[in-house]
């Protein structure tokens, strides 16, 4: 008991230097490619800045051993660098900065900077443990009622005249109920609680807990601008918008990260495996084949069909053969509440639901987000 | 000296990937038959919608369009530019008077870059960059566009390239001041009649406009004007306004042909194998420091 009292402070410092290590590692797999125990300071003159998504890069040069090298910093989103303050021009080329952070797993020269400040000033340009993330941004409003359609079914976008889109408020996936600890990006505290994330099959589980031994390395939505697929999209740090085309009998799917992404969920009634699809009948696809309906207040997506290229995310497997439910529920004007059940005879041995909450971000589109920015 | 294997190999993906890119488009849509044309669709209002009626979801295909805006009526040494005229094989109506090359007002360095690129034709198009105005329009497998009443907004939805899209602000507001560069810059419309008049600024110069690389900075203006002369097919207009690159605005445009049917998932990055080319994936054997391809 004794022990347990006295080490209380401690255990609290260590749960704080967590939460800002995940804060700092939000999205995008830094972890996977920069290890947060290797730190590093570094000292040298800006030579470029390569302002684009999905992560801005420093290019520096670096005296050592006598010699000028070149490293790479990498930060943050354009969008959340802006939304702490900077823009394109805050860094210049020739600026001579003092920068820490976490050095790359391989043993090049790069570095995850999440602390930069000017040589010889003392106040930082730049800290990642306060970073704000797009949720943070969300400011409380007062309550506003779900609104409707004229047929008085619940929008899933914004009232006329309004714009705005959801940011989930988790960006992790795992069944409810299992209460596993892993940061924002997938990465599991401790790899031998793979088995308790989700009901794996055994070849599904040894390729889950390969995947997190190699912290999330190759993930094809990371280093292929593969889209963010499946359920993805509904976890993404940049959120979500959807586009009512009523007229249509279709809902236009945006998603905040990967390429600016569309997809369309089909509202008319059509069957999963029907010639109704088109061109998308007889293919596997990213976002599958998609067809909602209402149930009450709630607007339940059936979808099948996908495609095996890309991960759930934190890597948890799938095959062609996952079926997903999705049903969402928006309660009132910023709030929605989804639910998953992932039927994947393939790779789990029964179903399993998950569930979160989106938050409306009121007054605002998607910015413009390209992953295959930053390519040359 | 000390020969970098990774940026060669890179390079050589690349063009496999731009080879295959303009393959693609090349074979992927058989020739079909003019149809007889008949009045398009119109709204409760009367006026002529750019868009899908229900039951008959269609996109606007833009093959025939190449080039793009200009009419080849000189070749630049090594121009590597299709100018075989699709519109006469397939025996399109109304074949758009586009501008002649010799008549495009470049500026001298944009003629320099627009001869080097016909030389390679490096379009970032086929490296699933996204792409404004006329690219855009004319992307491969077919273009629709969405009016939100709700919104004030049309959406352009091209089905080809990086599942990108482009909104425009149909409520009147005016571009904001001390826009971003972005790659499908800033649109806001209105209707004239049956056409739909848009005007675009805050472009960045990642991208390309057209898909032979006529040459812009960030001051490009666009001017599009789209008009649905019949169900079946739709006159594109675009006055280009860079006082970077040109040394007064020009125009040109194409036509584009209804296709029913509605659009697919593709994803250009499909086949996106070449991570190397992204920054911070390459561990310092790709030289950043200028630009690889103009």
């Amino acid at each position: 008991m004794s022990l347990r009292l006295r080490s209380l402070p401690r255990l609290l410092a260590a749960c704080s230097v967590l939460l800002g290590a995940t804060l700092a590692f939000a999205h995008h797999g830094v972890t996977t490619k920069f290890d947060p125990a290797k730190r590093q300071t570094l000292q040298g003159r800006v030579s470029r800045v390569d302002w684009a998504n999905p992560h801005v890069h420093l290019f520096m040069l670096i005296e050592q051993n006598g010699e000028e090298l070149p490293w790479y910093v990498e930060l943050e989103s354009p969008q959340l660098l802006e939304i702490n303050g900077w823009s394109e021009d805050s860094i210049k080329p020739g600026e001579v900065l003092q920068i820490e952070g976490s050095l790359a797993r391989d043993g090049s020269r790069q570095l995850w900077g999440d602390n930069v400040k000017r040589t010889g000033s003392s106040e930082a340009l730049l800290t990642t443990a306060k970073f704000p993330t797009l949720l943070s941004t969300i400011a409380a409003r007062s309550a506003e009622a779900t609104p409707r359609w004229p047929d008085n079914l619940p929008r899933l976008g914004a009232a006329p005249g309004r714009s705005g889109y959801w940011v989930p408020t988790i960006n992790t996936l795992q069944e409810d109920g299992a209460n596993v600890t892993m940061a924002a990006n997938g990465q599991l505290a401790n790899v031998n609680d793979a088995a308790k994330v989700a009901p794996l099959q055994e070849w599904a589980l040894k390729l889950y807990q390969s995947r997190q031994n190699n912290f999330l390395r190759s993930d094809p939505t990371f280093v292929e601008c593969r889209p963010p697929a499946g359920p993805r999209k509904w976890l993404n740090p940049f959120g979500v918008q959807l586009l009512e085309d009523k007229a249509l009998d279709r809902v236009f799917v945006i998603a905040g990260d990967g390429n600016h992404d569309w997809h369309l969920i089909y509202t008319d009634g059509r069957e999963l495996d029907s010639e109704d699809f088109q061109l998308d009948a007889s293919n596997l696809l990213y976002y599958g084949r998609n067809s909602a309906h209402w149930e009450g207040d709630s607007f339940v997506i059936e979808s099948s069909a996908y495609n095996e290229k890309f991960w759930l995310p934190g890597g948890l497997p799938h095959s062609e053969l996952m079926h997903a439910t999705e049903k969402l529920t928006r309660t009132d004007y910023d709030t929605l509440n989804y639910e998953i059940t992932i039927n994947d005879p393939g790779t789990y041995t029964r179903p399993w639901k998950a569930s979160w909450t989106l938050k409306w971000l009121d007054g605002q589109d998607p910015p413009e987000h390209y992953c295959q920015d930053n390519r040359l | 000296m000390q020969v970098p294997s990774r940026p060669v190999r890179a390079l050589a993906v690349l063009l496999a990937l731009a080879l295959a890119a303009l393959g693609t488009t090349a074979t992927a849509q058989p020739p079909r038959a003019a149809a007889p044309e008949t009045p398009p669709p119109r709204n409760a209002e009367g006026r002529a919608i750019l868009g899908s009626l229900p039951g008959n979801v269609g996109s606007w295909e833009g093959f025939g369009t190449r080039p793009m805006l200009t009419f080849f009526d000189e070749i630049p040494e090594g121009s590597i530019i299709a100018i075989t005229p699709y519109q006469e094989i397939l025996g399109m109506k109304d074949i758009f008077p586009k501008i002649k090359l010799s008549e495009v007002p470049y500026q001298p360095w944009a003629r320099k870059l627009f001869e080097a690129r016909s030389r390679t034709r490096f379009e970032p198009y086929t490296r699933c960059k996204p792409s404004p105005g006329p690219r855009e329009v004319a992307t491969a497998y077919g273009t629709q566009f969405v009016e939100f009443p709700d919104m004030n907004k049309i959406y352009v939805f091209p089905t080809g390239g990086p599942r990108h899209f482009r909104e425009i602000w149909m409520d009147g507001r005016s571009h904001p001041a001390n826009l971003k560069p972005t790659y499908h810059g800033h649109s806001i419309g209105h209707w004239e009649g049956d056409t739909l008049v848009v005007d675009s600024v805050g472009f960045n110069e990642k991208m390309w406009f057209d898909a032979e690389g006529s040459p812009h900075t960030n001051q490009l203006h666009l001017v599009e004007k789209f008009t649905r002369v019949s169900q079946q097919r739709l006159k594109y207009e675009v006055t280009i306004d860079d006082p970077g690159a040109y040394t007064k605005p020009w125009s040109s445009g194409y036509y584009m042909s209804w296709t029913e049917g509605e659009s697919f998932q593709f994803v250009c990055q499909d086949a996106n194998m070449a991570y190397d080319l992204m920054t911070g994936t390459e561990y310092q054997s790709m030289d950043r420091s200028q630009p690889i391809f103009p």
